[in-house]
Parts: structure tokens; C-alpha cells; sequence
């Protein structure tokens, strides 16, 4: 929790003002989380600073908001490449990655409980974008694609959270699933390289090889990488409590034919 | 999905059921040499009890290794088989062609993909480049295959 405010008070999130006419200030809450490992080990505690987005009002608190991610069709095509051309892999982390993007439009925030200021008719007034805010994502992704873009990365049309370098004979391709990354490229020194760059803009968490990117598991052996969700597999099963059940070796009857009419309603559909 | 039933609950339990019989299955990327694109598509004609509406699937293999695949209930009523075939025909096609630039803006040539199909007369159409008269109605949505 400490860290959380450490970075926000580094950012530089917000300032004191009063709140000026006609304007609301949002709430804001804690939210904790536990952080898991791929293999199911706790990682670490976290606490988490959210403003409480629902509030918000488009076209006064919010213009747009939608942002990329990738195509999981993207993701299995780089990894195919990565695989037949034998290229390195790595996968980055941003640390507080939302905290990142700036504001275009005026938010206030009621001030935290603990951290109030000098005078109560005070509020805080965001200057950089939180968690929990509409717009959060999307000011995000601008900032990264601008950061990227004055390293000589190009948005590729095709799909807008692939990046791609290319100048001379060395080619990176980075892959943006919102604060994951997952970078490749002909040339190890300059996957570094780049590393250093961005850790320069943004706070960055290197991963080291890919080893989980959006809930799949990677493995690399001498005949190629092999994707698997075992862990997400066993959460859904452990979730619905089906852990214990007899496995079906199918997974659809034969001419199963469902409809909305027959059969007997659920009581309790949720 | 509003109103679920008891059968639609029954075969949510079953797709769990399968999942716990091998929850470690993956797939595996092995080294490939020549980028060659194999399209396999198919339909499931008039097969929604409700709408009569068709469904399309199909399945793109990059050298044996599975890239992408889909299976959608189509969203309008196809007159006949033939006509649902081409629709998941031209749905396949407009990703192969995606694929194919995105292969191509990361730097590899590619070979034009092969499109499989197991319908004789949608095969005549792409084959036939005289639309007969009964496929006018397919041409606006489909032509480009």
C-alpha cells in the first residue's frame, strides 16, 4: 500500500484545488489483490488506488475511450515466426501502467481518507489518469504508441497493438496486450536495447523469456513451443467444482440440438 | 443468453467434464520453413432450430501448425446449402487475406493459401467465373472469394 502511494505522489497524479462550480469530485477506493505465479505460488500483496469510474458522465468526464488489444490470431502468427526463425523472446511488464497516460479533460477526486489536505473545501485534481477512470486505457495507449513511435516503431494497420521496427538489417516486433509485452526480434542486443529504452519512460518489470502472456502457458524445448492453459483449465474447474467429476472424453454430444422453448427453466440462472 | 434451460445447463457441464479430462492439452509450434496457408471451411446449413440461420466454421493451418479458427452462426438466412458454404467460403477468405498482409508486413512471402471446401456446387461458383442467374443474390455479399 505504501509502495501504491509512493508511486502515485512520484507520478505526480494529482494536485489540491478547489472545486470549482458545476463540477463533481469522484470517489475513490482501496482494492487488494493477491497476485499469483503461473504455477499457482502467491507472488506478492497488492493494493490497488481506484476512482470509481462508474460515476463519471460521458462528454464532461469522458470523451472516448476505446483502446486496442491483440488479436489472439496475432499472438499465435509472431509466435510461429519466433519458432521457425529460432528468435529470442521476451516479455516486459509496465509497472503502474495506467498511472502513465495523461488527462485531457478536468477530473476531481475526493481526497484520500489519511491524506487530507490543509483545508477540507480542497479536492484533489487529477493531472495524470488512475485506475478505475473511463479513459484510462485509452490515454495509456496513446502514450506508449508515442513513446514507441519516437524509437522508430511503426503501428502496424493490420492490427493496432502490433509495433514493428525495421531499420537495416534488424527487425523488432512488439506485442501489446494493454501493460503486457511481448517483444521479439533478429537481434538480441538490440531487444535489449530497447528494454533500456523503454524502462526509461516507463517503470518496467522485465519477465525475462515468455513463459505466461494472457493465461497461456509457453514452453520452449528444442521442437518448438508448446501453448497451454493447464492452470486456467483448472481454475474454471475448480471454481465450478467440478474438480471431482467424471471426465467426458467429447465435448458435445452427437446432434445435440438446444433450444430456447424446451426443457425446464433453471429457478436460479445465475 | 436469457432463459437458460436445463439441456443448455446439462451441456455447459459437459464442455467442463471434457476440460477435466486432459486439462494439460496444447498445442505446439514447431519450426516451419515455407509459410503456406491451408484454409478448411464448412457450414452447417439452416442447422439453428430457431432462426433457420446457418453456421459457418472454418479453420486456417499455417504448415500444419493451427493459427486461427472460428465457428459462427451466420447472420443472415441462406436459401440453400450451397449458399451457406460460400458465405463461411468468403468469411475464411476475408482472414486468410488478413493473415496473409500481416505476414507480409512482418517481411515473409507467403503463398497463396489453399482453400479446402467440401461442397461441389459452391466450388463451381468460385471455379465458374459466370455467375448463372440463381446466384445473384450470393454475388453482392460474397464476390470477392
Amino acid at each position: 500500500m505504501t509502495k501504491e502511494i509512493r508511486a502515485l505522489e512520484d507520478n505526480k497524479t494529482w494536485e489540491f484545488a478547489t472545486l470549482p462550480h458545476g463540477k463533481t469530485a469522484l470517489g475513490c477506493k482501496w482494492v487488494y489483490k493477491i497476485k499469483y505465479n503461473a504455477d499457482g505460488s502467491i507472488e506478492r500483496y497488492k493494493a490497488r488506488l481506484v476512482v470509481l469510474g462508474n460515476h463519471q458522465v460521458e462528454g464532461i468526464d469522458y470523451n472516448e475511450t476505446f483502446a486496442p488489444v491483440a488479436r489472439m490470431v496475432t499472438v499465435r502468427c509472431i509466435l510461429t515466426i519466433v519458432v521457425s526463425k529460432g528468435w529470442s523472446l521476451h516479455q516486459m511488464d509496465v509497472h503502474n501502467t495506467f498511472l502513465h497516460g495523461d488527462l485531457n479533460e478536468d477530473i476531481y477526486m475526493k481526497p484520500l481518507l489519511g491524506f487530507s489536505p490543509t483545508s477540507p473545501h480542497l479536492v484533489c485534481k487529477l493531472k495524470k489518469s488512475l485506475y478505475g477512470l473511463r479513459q484510462a486505457p485509452r490515454q495509456w495507449c496513446f502514450k506508449l504508441a508515442h513513446a514507441l513511435q519516437d524509437y522508430g516503431f511503426k503501428q502496424s494497420p493490420l492490427d493496432h497493438s502490433l509495433f514493428l521496427y525495421n531499420r537495416g538489417r534488424v527487425f523488432l516486433a512488439l506485442l501489446v496486450y494493454v501493460d503486457d509485452m511481448m517483444l521479439t526480434g533478429n537481434s538480441s542486443s538490440h531487444c535489449e536495447a530497447f528494454k533500456v529504452y523503454l524502462n526509461d519512460c516507463f517503470k518496467l518489470k522485465d519477465l525475462g523469456a515468455l513463459k505466461y502472456f494472457l493465461g497461456i502457458e509457453v514452453a520452449r524445448s528444442s521442437k518448438g513451443l508448446f501453448l497451454c492453459q493447464w492452470k486456467y483449465t483448472l481454475d474454471i474447474l475448480t471454481e465450478t467444482g467440478l474438480l471431482g467429476a467424471k471426465p467426458s472424453f467429447f465435448p458435445m454430444e452427437q446432434k445435440l440440438r438446444l433450444s430456447a422453448d424446451s426443457g425446464a427453466l433453471l429457478s436460479d440462472p445465475s | 443468453m436469457q432463459d437458460p434451460r436445463q439441456g443448455h445447463w446439462d451441456a455447459a457441464l459437459h464442455v467442463l467434464r471434457y476440460l477435466k479430462s486432459n486439462p494439460g492439452q496444447g498445442i505446439l509450434l514447431s519450426p516451419t520453413t515455407t509459410f503456406d496457408f491451408q484454409v478448411y471451411c464448412d457450414s452447417d446449413w439452416g442447422s439453428c432450430p430457431m432462426s433457420r440461420r446457418s453456421v459457418t466454421g472454418y479453420f486456417i493451418q499455417l504448415d500444419q501448425l493451427p493459427i486461427s479458427w472460428r465457428t459462427k452462426k451466420q447472420d443472415v438466412v441462406s436459401r440453400s446449402s450451397v449458399e451457406a458454404e460460400y458465405r463461411a467460403m468468403a468469411n475464411a477468405t476475408s482472414d486468410i487475406v488478413w493473415l496473409r498482409n500481416l505476414m507480409a508486413t512482418l517481411g515473409f512471402s507467403v503463398p497463396p493459401a489453399t482453400i479446402h471446401c467440401d461442397n461441389q456446387a459452391s466450388l463451381h461458383i468460385v471455379t465458374n467465373p459466370a455467375f448463372p442467374g440463381r446466384t445473384k443474390h450470393i454475388e453482392v455479399d460474397c464476390h470477392f472469394v
